[in-house]
């Protein structure tokens, strides 16, 4: 029988290793013992990744705003965030840094997924963060100066070519634009809204929206298989006036002339521009004009679409110029690109088809800051890779899940030197396998409607501020 | 691949939310009969979705569920059967003793509930949803039977007849999402049934346990609301670019 004296040594020694396993336990481990709260936890995280698109008006299908609003969807949530779905983002994490990753981080998911297995407890309120303000009516950023679009009707059943409209732009002086938001009125119907500046031309009208008739089958496909969106600049002009319906026609050249590229867009799932977080801008001269380009998809209801476009504006000009390639084909300094577009031909139920490979060449030093790859919906995955002058060869993005709803920037800084390439390959899905493949039958070819394809790998770039655009084009 | 899939659909339920607003109405059957109901509209437009009630309550058991669908972008109808709720008068006032009678004028007034939904202005009458519990589980499947522009049918406890297994067996372009209740034996088993005869490769079950019948297991399973939505976004698109495009 132990005696008294060693039980209670027993004991002390129990206690002694049970104080000092304690104390060595890691902090986690200390957490992990607490309930995760909504309020204290979760709602930080909803924030900071979720807020901006699921608050009211916004496009989320619920606000995530207050517990009574998110506890239905604790499931959802949950789903969306262990997955990786929400928030949105495709950049296979192996390859490149973006500056505007909005993937979550792990311990984040951990903590959300915590939450929604503990039973999604409340909190007390007095844990919350402060409640962010928003900016009001309907924009993510707060502008400047905005724009009102004239109402665009869109038929239930029709085939929209790409328009283009000329408006003054809303400076009446020289002007550093640092963000830009279009908000269309009916997104769903919007394939694309894209616009740049332009020094005013006398010959161009303003508020008459201009296209070129292109040919096409029953089917609406292009029957010139050219590799352009517009077929031949010769062709049938069709205008109309903003306000409208009668379509007028003649044969010749379009009016509405855009020779730079499109330096803002709106595209399904692309949230909105922002060069404030590189401290640079878009120079607008005073006097330019907004030449907008309009490409409206008819979904079987009649809606009238309403857009606005809202502009933040430095006081004092940034240190950085934004320019951004979007062009078409050929020189285009501080790139050159070759793609054979007109050989895009995707068979009937091809499930991996590449298209033609872009072959981007750097004609000078450069800083890449922006990648935003554009295809339509048998768009299935995009990798940008560059080669440097020495050879070496570095994937610098990999979209291995392109999303046609989601079309993102992926901000980056990249400094490129004079005679790098970069080799841009798009892949399609037109098989049964691609739930939003309109028919999987088909022979697909390369067009601007969303049942033809495209494979644009946009580009932006940063130079200085008093970098002389003339110049910069002279290297031609 | 199953996975991506499930990203997908989780991507698309959470876009896109426009303004929406909700009113009585009332509509004729092809009788003459009024059938009252809710018809929660999208201002901006949109897809059209009919809740079918089972037989054992009103249209109020789906209000959440409108709401919610309403929120993610979906002009939604809800109405009582003649009988039911709103819209007992006349003839039809007790449904356990004018059971056959109600039962035989189902699959019309349904007609006429499409007929009204499709009718607004607001609706995208290519692009239709229709949910339906117990005895609204074969009026649902019929209904797809009769309109090729129901994209997607949801079907909560119950089953349907051999003309209905029939049309589900042959229509692969229709997904369907099943649910029921283990211990709800008879519902869970034609459930099973009819969304093991569909060939669509998304159709699914979710098959709980103790959650009591079609919609009443709301009360015990409330994230079944949610993945009835989340369903919905994945299989009947708000945007335009997951249907067809429209252009004749």
């Amino acid at each position: 029988m132990p005696s008294r004296i060693s039980v209670v040594a027993f004991a002390m020694a129990l206690l002694l290793m049970g104080a000092l396993v304690w104390a060595a336990a890691p902090a986690t481990g200390q957490d992990s013992a607490r309930v995760v709260t909504f309020h204290k936890d979760v709602l930080p995280l909803l924030q900071t990744n979720c807020q901006s698109c699921h608050r009211p008006g916004q496009i989320g299908p619920f606000s995530m705003l207050t517990y009574k609003e998110v506890r239905p969807w604790v499931k959802a949530i949950k789903t969306a965030v262990a997955l990786r779905a929400m928030p949105p983002w495709f950049a296979d994490p192996r390859y490149g840094h973006f500056d505007n990753d909005r993937s979550l981080k792990q311990a984040e998911i951990d903590t959300i997924v915590a939450w929604a297995d503990s039973g999604a407890a409340e909190g007390d309120s007095k844990d919350a963060p402060v409640p962010i303000v928003w900016p009001a009516g309907g924009w993510q950023i707060q502008p400047d100066v905005t724009l009102e679009l004239p109402p665009y009707p869109v038929p239930a059943y029709a085939v929209r070519e790409w328009e283009r409209i000329a408006f003054a732009a809303p400076f009446k002086e020289d002007t550093w634009v640092t963000s830009v938001e279009i908000l269309p009125g009916v997104s769903a119907v919007v394939h694309h809204m894209c616009f740049g500046f332009q020094t005013h031309r006398p010959t161009t009208p303003y508020n008459l929206y201009e296209w070129m008739e292109v040919p096409r089958d029953e089917d609406g496909v292009m029957k010139n298989r050219d590799g352009t969106t517009r077929g031949p600049a010769d062709g049938v002009v069709v205008t109309r006036e903003a306000g409208s319906t009668e379509e007028k026609r003649r044969r010749g050249r379009a009016t509405i002339v855009h020779e730079g590229t499109n330096e803002f867009c709106y595209l399904p799932g692309l949230p909105y521009e922002d060069y404030r977080p590189v401290n640079a801008g878009m120079f607008v001269p005073a006097g330019s004009d907004i030449i907008v380009s309009l490409h409206y998809t008819s979904t079987g209801l009649a809606v009238v679409d309403r857009s606005r476009v809202g502009f933040t504006v430095a006081k004092v000009p940034p240190p950085k110029k934004f320019l951004p390639q979007d062009g078409p084909e050929g020189e285009n300094p501080p790139v050159g690109r070759r793609q054979a577009n007109a050989e895009l031909a995707i068979p009937p139920y091809a499930s991996n088809h590449p298209g033609p490979p872009a072959q981007i060449t750097f004609l000078k030093d450069v800083e890449l800051v922006w990648f935003r790859p554009h295809a339509h919906v048998r768009g299935k995955s995009v990798q940008y890779k560059l080669t440097y002058p020495d050879g070496r060869e570095e994937i610098v993005l990999n979209v291995p899940r392109y999303d046609f709803n989601w079309q993102l920037t992926y901000r980056t800084s990249l400094k490129i030197p004079r005679g790098s390439t970069m080799h841009v390959q798009f892949f399609y899905n037109n098989s049964t396998a691609n739930k939003y493949n309109p028919d999987p039958g088909k022979w697909v070819y390369y067009g601007g409607q969303s049942w033809e394809e495209m494979g644009t790998p946009n580009m932006g770039f940063l130079v200085d501020r008093d970098a002389d655009d003339e110049g910069f084009v002279r290297e031609r | 691949m199953k996975t991506l899939w499930l990203v997908s659909i989780v991507m698309l339920l959470f876009a896109v939310a426009p303004l929406a607003e909700n009113r009585e109405v009332s509509f004729r059957a092809a009788d003459g009969f009024a059938l009252n109901g809710t018809f929660h509209s999208v201002e901006r437009g949109g897809p059209g979705i009919l809740l079918l009630h089972q037989c054992n309550a009103d249209r109020q058991i789906y209000d959440q569920l409108a709401t919610m669908l309403n929120a993610a972008g979906y002009n939604v109808l809800t109405f009582d059967f003649r009988g039911f709720g709103g819209s007992r008068a006349g003839e039809y006032t007790d449904f356990t003793a004018q059971r056959q009678k109600i039962m035989e004028r189902m699959a019309r007034d349904v007609d006429s509930a499409l007929t009204f939904l499709t009718s607004q202005s607001t609706v995208n009458n290519r692009a239709l949803g229709v949910v339906g519990g117990s005895c609204g589980v074969n009026q649902a499947v019929q209904a797809s039977r009769r309109h090729p522009n129901i994209r997607t049918i949801v079907l909560l406890s119950g089953g349907t007849n051999g003309e209905g297994e029939a049309h589900i067996r042959s229509s692969p372009r229709i997904p369907i999402l099943g649910a029921a209740s283990e211990e709800d034996t008879d519902a869970a088993t034609a459930i099973q049934k009819i969304v093991g005869l569909s060939t669509n490769r998304d159709s699914r079950v979710e098959m709980f346990k103790d959650a009591g019948h079609a919609a009443s297991m709301f009360s015990k399973q409330p994230d079944l609301q949610a993945d009835i939505v989340i369903w919905f976004r994945s299989n009947l698109p708000t945007g335009g670019y997951g249907l067809p495009p429209a252009i004749k």
